[in-house]
């Protein structure tokens, strides 16, 4: 049972030749803007890579990268294999290739869709990620002094700044770490010791959160010390109003952040996949209709008009006309009476010599069958059609055909 | 005596309008890009246009974007004319459109100079309209109560976090203006009563700077209140230490920032201009050399081309002539119309 199976005529074909090298190109650029959002998203991630625990959600921009570049070179291709469609001198080159071509051009547009399953899918690996990432540089937060962690203090500080969110779930996270380094603490103060003893492990603890914190859309100036504390400001609860710290979390906001670019790319991905998709089926259309031509040496099809001038002599010479993909003889749907030939039928190739005659375009679409009994002919006739692909071969008849 | 003569063969002539066609394409897109600069250098002064108190500076802008779409017309038109210049038929027509549109398109080219001199002229105005603007949005810093300056604080702690500034000149400039607004001071507690008591407007005035001007850099927690009181902190010299505030003054930022977007757009400013003033004096050169083919039978001479037929000087009295006969004309109109009767009396004598 054939799958799909399409008739095709030889101007579809040739159009089809055509529609396919023009969308072959739209597909390699495609494969550059995946190949480009790739490295758009890998970058992004790198630049917050300080605040992930693990590169595991890398896999995605890498997926798009390697299906970018590999798209960009199968429909490179593919455009090649269609020039040489319509070539029946030429498209024979590429039948050995074509198999694996097809393997190897199915396998990455599935890895195109996979990619695209896959940020979906690790979503979840991003928040854990994340959650541990954020965790430890809230700890770390003090330590500008301890080397491999001097900057977590800047990064932090510029992340809930950029990205208007505090702490990891929220605010209160800061509240569970020493935050001040002991370097700034003055251990001879009561209210230092107090604040140590308070806790087992000796830290530090503040209801405060840092500067990076505030919030400037706020109408007051930033309460960012003694948050829970009512009595230490003048006209504030903080279980009823509005803090004017932000609200998100850090967490959130960069998994809101990520998940944002991550359906952009995925709704663009898809689209290059569709186009890639639809590339590789007319491909497979284009090239299981050339090979049904490939067989057909004794019928050749070919765009011409015979314009007998000068030197034909008399002769009740026909054309025929004929159907194409036609195994046997039908009847002819039209055919015309040529001028004579200049002696028997032996010579009558002289009609067709190239050399000597002009052969122009016509409507006619000429089947010629060399003998009535299907006797092979050496070399082929003039094949022109549109004006991507011109071959001309001279026709030389047989010595006695009985035309 | 004519001014900077050439000799123009044929081929010359053909080389010159097929060469000049091509730069007219060239010019066209620059002035594109000259729009494009302007329209970009106006949006982003208006980002900032509520710290700026005066909107002199935008001239600057406007003008490189009024030049910008005056010569893609002009490079158009030069374009055209490059096109019609070889067919003798059909280059007569421009012949009394060319010399105004010389006139212009040299005024419009010289505005190009006159825009990038204004940029570097325009920087006294611009930093004295930042500092009153900043000063301003420093003082209304608290009034996130009032109508049409809530914003204030809002746009003057962003600013001051975007481009790593406090203050208008420093962070000093906070210690003399009450930015706490009254709505969150206790009145009843002493520190509030003593500070305000202190100053002469009964301001609460306080050595202390918004949290916009802590600099996320600095290895220590922010001190941002007492800034002049060592002993509130733990380890701390003001004096000495290098505080966790931004250094530079928002005003100096700025101006830093403005001047450094204008000098990238100098230089291209003046190629544009280079380009610009080439290709109207190649559009000169050809059509003084077609407008010695005109009327001969051979289309192939030799003919001369020049900037001015004569001299700079008798060029230009010829043109002041041409003008003052132009309204004499105008006078002499309204003269002869209010007076026909002694006209006619005259005209028989002297026949």
């Amino acid at each position: 049972m054939v799958v799909g199976k399409m008739l095709f005529t030889f101007q579809k074909r040739v159009k089809l030749a055509q529609g396919l090298w023009l969308l072959s190109w739209m597909s390699t650029l495609g494969g550059a803007v995946t190949f480009t959002l790739g490295c758009f998203l890998k970058t992004e991630l790198r630049r917050r890579g300080e605040v992930m625990d693990n590169t595991d959600i890398h896999c995605v921009p890498n997926t798009l990268m390697i299906v970018g570049l590999a798209s960009m070179g199968i429909n490179y291709f593919s455009s090649r294999i269609c020039q040489d469609a319509l070539d029946a001198g030429r498209f024979p080159q590429w039948k050995t290739y074509l198999k694996p071509y097809f393997g190897c051009s199915i396998f990455f547009t599935t890895l195109m869709l996979i990619s695209v399953i896959l940020s979906y899918a690790m979503k979840g690996s991003l928040e854990s990620s994340l959650k541990i990432g954020l965790k430890n540089g809230i700890r770390f937060y003090k330590d500008t002094d301890t080397p491999g962690r001097c900057y977590q203090k800047q990064t932090i500080d510029r992340l809930q700044m950029e990205f208007q969110c505090c702490g990891n779930s929220d605010y209160r996270d800061w509240f569970e770490v020493q935050w001040i380094s002991n370097r700034y603490l003055d251990f001879s103060s009561k209210e230092v010791k107090d604040r140590i003893k308070s806790n087992v492990d000796g830290r530090y603890l503040v209801d405060g959160v840092p500067f990076s914190c505030c919030n400037p859309s706020s109408p007051r100036p930033c309460i960012q010390y003694k948050i829970t504390n009512n009595s230490a400001h003048y006209n504030y609860e903080h279980e009823t109003e509005e803090l004017n710290l932000f609200i998100h979390g850090c967490r959130e906001a960069l998994v809101d952040y990520y998940m944002g670019l991550m359906n952009t790319i995925g709704a663009v991905v898809l689209s290059v996949f569709l186009i890639q998709s639809s590339v590789l089926a007319s491909l497979r259309l284009l090239q299981t209709s050339m090979e049904a031509v490939a067989g057909q040496e004794n019928w050749v099809e070919i765009d011409v008009q015979l314009d007998v001038m000068g030197g034909a002599r008399q002769s009740n010479h026909t054309l025929t006309v004929h159907n194409n993909f036609s195994q046997n003889i039908t009847p002819p749907i039209r055919s015309k009476e040529l001028g004579q030939t200049r002696s028997s039928p032996a010579h009558y190739d002289d009609i067709w010599h190239c050399s000597e005659h002009h052969l122009e375009i016509s409507t006619l679409l000429i089947k010629v069958p060399f003998t009535q009994h299907r006797k092979t002919t050496n070399g082929k006739l003039f094949m022109r059609f549109g004006h991507l692909f011109t071959r001309q071969q001279c026709f030389r008849g047989p010595e006695n055909a009985n035309f | 005596m004519v001014l900077l003569k050439l000799k123009f063969p044929f081929q010359k002539r053909v080389r010159l309008a097929q060469g000049l066609w091509l730069l007219s394409w060239v010019a066209m897109f620059s002035g594109a890009i000259t729009f494009a600069m302007g329209v970009f250098l106006k949006t982003e002064l208006h980002r900032r246009s509520e710290v700026m108190h005066s909107m002199d500076i935008h001239i600057v802008p406007n003008l490189l974007m009024a030049v910008g779409l005056a010569s893609v017309g002009i490079n158009i038109c030069a374009g055209k004319v490059c096109q019609d210049s070889l067919d003798p038929s059909r280059f007569p027509r421009w012949k009394t459109f060319l010399p105004p549109f010389f006139f212009l398109s040299v005024f419009v080219s010289s505005l190009l100079l006159v825009a990038m001199i204004l940029s570097f002229a325009l920087q006294p105005s611009l930093e004295e309209s930042l500092k009153i603007g900043l000063k301003n949005g420093i003082r209304f810093y608290k009034d996130t109560d009032t109508p049409g300056r809530c914003f204030q604080k809002e746009t003057i702690d962003r600013l001051q976090i975007e481009f790593q500034c406090c203050g208008n000149t420093n962070y000093r400039d906070w210690f003399e203006v009450q930015w706490v607004s009254s709505r969150y001071l206790d009145f009843t507690s002493k520190e509030v009563k003593d500070r305000v008591k202190s100053n002469i407007d009964g301001r609460y005035l306080m050595d202390g700077v918004p949290f916009s001007c802590c600099n996320p850099s600095s290895p220590r927690p922010c001190i941002q209140n007492s800034l002049l009181d060592n002993a509130a902190h733990y380890d701390y010299e003001y004096q000495t230490e290098e505080l966790n505030l931004h250094k530079r003054g928002c005003r100096q930022a700025l101006v830093s920032y403005y001047m450094g977007l204008m000098n990238t757009i100098g230089p291209c400013v003046l190629l544009f201009f280079l380009l610009q003033m080439s290709i109207l004096v190649s559009l000169r050169y050809l059509q003084t050399a077609m407008e010695g083919v005109l009327g001969e039978e051979n289309l192939e001479i030799e003919t001369e081309g020049y900037i001015l037929e004569k001299g700079v000087k008798e060029t230009l009295l010829e043109t002041k002539e041409k003008i003052m006969k132009l309204l004499q004309f105008a006078q002499v109109g309204d003269a002869s119309a209010e007076t026909p009767g002694t006209e006619s009396e005259e005209k028989p004598a002297t026949a």
